[in-house]
């Protein structure tokens, strides 16, 4: 059973921004991802879920009802964190968060003070004086306080360190296996790959393809870095590893192998002497290349 | 429909803007009530007869004629005006533009309770900022001028006055409401009611230009026809029917528009 639909949503801003034509449905405790470059239209497709804009055609619904329509019903269900957060600037944190609790019509915030504690934030400050990682850890809190059914994730790490992000991924998980349904949006990889059943890569716009992740997870190309000691060791890698990209002054060679070659790798380098090794990590745009075979009109 | 938390919030968000603008206009209201000395003003009405400071000043021998030309034609119209301005752009627009709207519209609260709300905040203040200015009036000029105020053409002026700036708040409030971007929304909300008031003095300098009555607000607002005590309930009307309407279609676009949040 779907929670979310997205049936053929179109909205043209003009510019060329916007969605266009996005069909996407989520079942009941998935996770799903939207992945794609800043300017996707990713936040643009949350915002029509949240009611914020009115589809030009096509249309959203949450468990059947229409997201524009009934925005108020499904508040409730849902728990939101902006892309961009914004607080009010002349309010302290714990008020804000207490305001919202209001609104939302919750008595118990024990819920709330176990965030807080879990990921170590007083929020007694200013809004305005909080940096970026400190708000992004109240907009959490905003989102997770009342133990929403559905929860809308727009870039939900930017701005953590990376122990706080781990964090963050478990509280996730912790949602899931207590069967919330998660969307959630990224321009990183590797956050999407973590975390979700199933991806969607957004361009311009435009849905390009859905895929399972574990499906994902495999076939990619993973790229290592590595110099030789030796240009006999070069010579015998390229033998092996004919499209590798080298240097013969530098001895430094790159090696881009799926999965399933990765122990042939291994075996080969064994017999080398390296200076180093490392696997190079990917922008966005050179997964999406690999993805699809290099064509660039992805 | 009406909603508690967001009331309070405007309060406590508003209040130093509300605190400083009714401040200052008691002070403008205790200072011009204490100046006034009819002998004075009577001589200078009879130098300045048919000229243009006669016609600023005509008929101000008696304290409310006198308070008419000063203080309802100049500080009582231009300090609410900015309050209006600012804390209408405030209100709305402002939360939209930075982006903390989306909080509030991420909780089970109608778009409609959330405007409906504001603009309520909005009308009580101005009303309120008014009962203070009148009460202050009122009892300044018990002490300093003493059986010299005429009560009930006193409490009209402050009503005409009032209801004036309402109907100037509907259209700060009625920008707010439509525009997303701050500066757009303060450009038209403070733009109209600022050449609405350019436009009105021009009205008085000149005889000749006398179409221009006809595209501002401050001439519903006709202190002279109130001492007389005719044909104001018209204008009353209209203001209070200009309020309505501007409040209910910045309500209504708000509830209906895309938000970029």
């Amino acid at each position: 059973m779907s929670v979310i639909v997205l049936d053929k949503l179109t909205k043209d801003f003009k510019n060329g921004r916007g969605v266009f034509d996005v069909s996407i449905s989520v079942k009941r405790g998935e996770c799903y991802g939207f992945l794609g470059p800043n300017g996707a239209g990713k936040s643009t497709t949350m915002r029509h879920l949240m009611g914020f804009y009115q589809p030009q055609s096509g249309s959203a619904t949450i468990d059947g009802l229409n997201c524009w329509r009934d925005q108020k019903q499904l508040q409730s269900k849902i728990g939101y964190l902006p892309g961009e957060i914004a607080f009010p600037v002349d309010m302290t944190g714990k008020n804000y968060i207490r305001m919202i609790a209001k609104m939302r019509g919750m008595k118990d915030l024990s819920y709330e003070k176990e965030l807080e504690d879990f990921f170590e934030i007083n929020p007694a400050s200013e809004l305005r004086r909080m940096s970026k990682g400190m708000k992004q850890k109240v907009g959490i809190i905003l989102a997770f306080m009342h133990k929403p059914e559905l929860l809308l994730l727009d870039e939900p790490s930017s701005g953590l360190d990376p122990l706080m992000q781990s964090k963050f991924i478990e509280l996730m998980e912790r949602f899931k296996k207590a069967g919330t349904t998660i969307l959630l949006s990224s321009h990183m990889f590797e956050e999407v790959e973590r975390t979700c059943d199933r991806i969607g890569i957004i361009k311009n716009g435009r849905m390009i393809q859905e895929i399972n992740a574990t499906e994902l997870r495999h076939s990619r190309l993973k790229t290592f870095e590595l110099e030789c000691e030796e240009e006999a060791d070069l010579n015998k890698l390229l033998v092996q590893f004919p499209k590798m990209l080298y240097d013969r002054q530098t001895r430094i060679v790159r090696i881009s192998v799926p999965d399933s070659r990765i122990n042939e790798l291994i075996a080969a380098l064994s017999v080398c002497r390296l200076r180093y090794l490392k696997e190079e990590k990917h922008t966005l745009e050179e997964y999406f290349m690999q993805f699809y075979g290099g064509k660039s009109n992805v | 429909m009406f909603s508690l938390p967001i009331f309070i919030q405007d309060i406590k968000s508003n209040f130093k803007f509300w605190m400083a603008f009714t401040l200052v206009l008691c002070l403008f209201m205790t200072v011009m009530i204490n100046v006034f000395t009819p002998a004075a003003i009577g001589s200078i009405d009879k130098v300045s007869a048919g000229t243009i400071v006669g016609n600023l000043l005509g008929g101000a021998n008696t304290l409310i004629g006198f308070m008419a030309n000063s203080f309802y034609t100049l500080m009582a119209i231009v300090f609410p005006m900015l309050y209006s301005i600012i804390v209408g752009n405030r209100l709305v627009a402002e939360k939209v533009d930075h982006g903390d709207m989306s909080g509030l519209l991420s909780t089970p609260t109608k778009r409609f309770t959330i405007v409906f709300t504001k603009a309520v905040f909005f009308l009580v203040s101005l009303i309120l900022m008014w009962t203070v200015v009148c009460l202050v009036g009122i009892g300044v000029s018990h002490l300093f001028q003493l059986g010299e105020l005429s009560l009930d053409t006193f409490l009209l002026m402050n009503l005409g006055c009032c209801l004036y700036h309402l109907a100037l708040s509907s259209i700060t409030y009625c920008a707010s409401c439509v525009f997303n971007l701050s500066k757009m929304s303060m450009a038209i909300g403070g733009g109209i009611p600022l050449f609405f008031y350019v436009d009105a003095l021009i009205v008085k300098l000149s005889d000749n230009l006398d179409v221009l009555k006809y595209i501002t607000l401050n001439t519903l607002y006709d202190t002279a026809k109130i001492i007389d005590g005719k044909d104001y309930g018209t204008n009353f009307a209209i203001l209070l029917l200009i309020t309505l309407v501007l409040y209910s279609l910045g309500i209504t676009v708000f509830c209906r528009k895309d938000l970029p949040l």
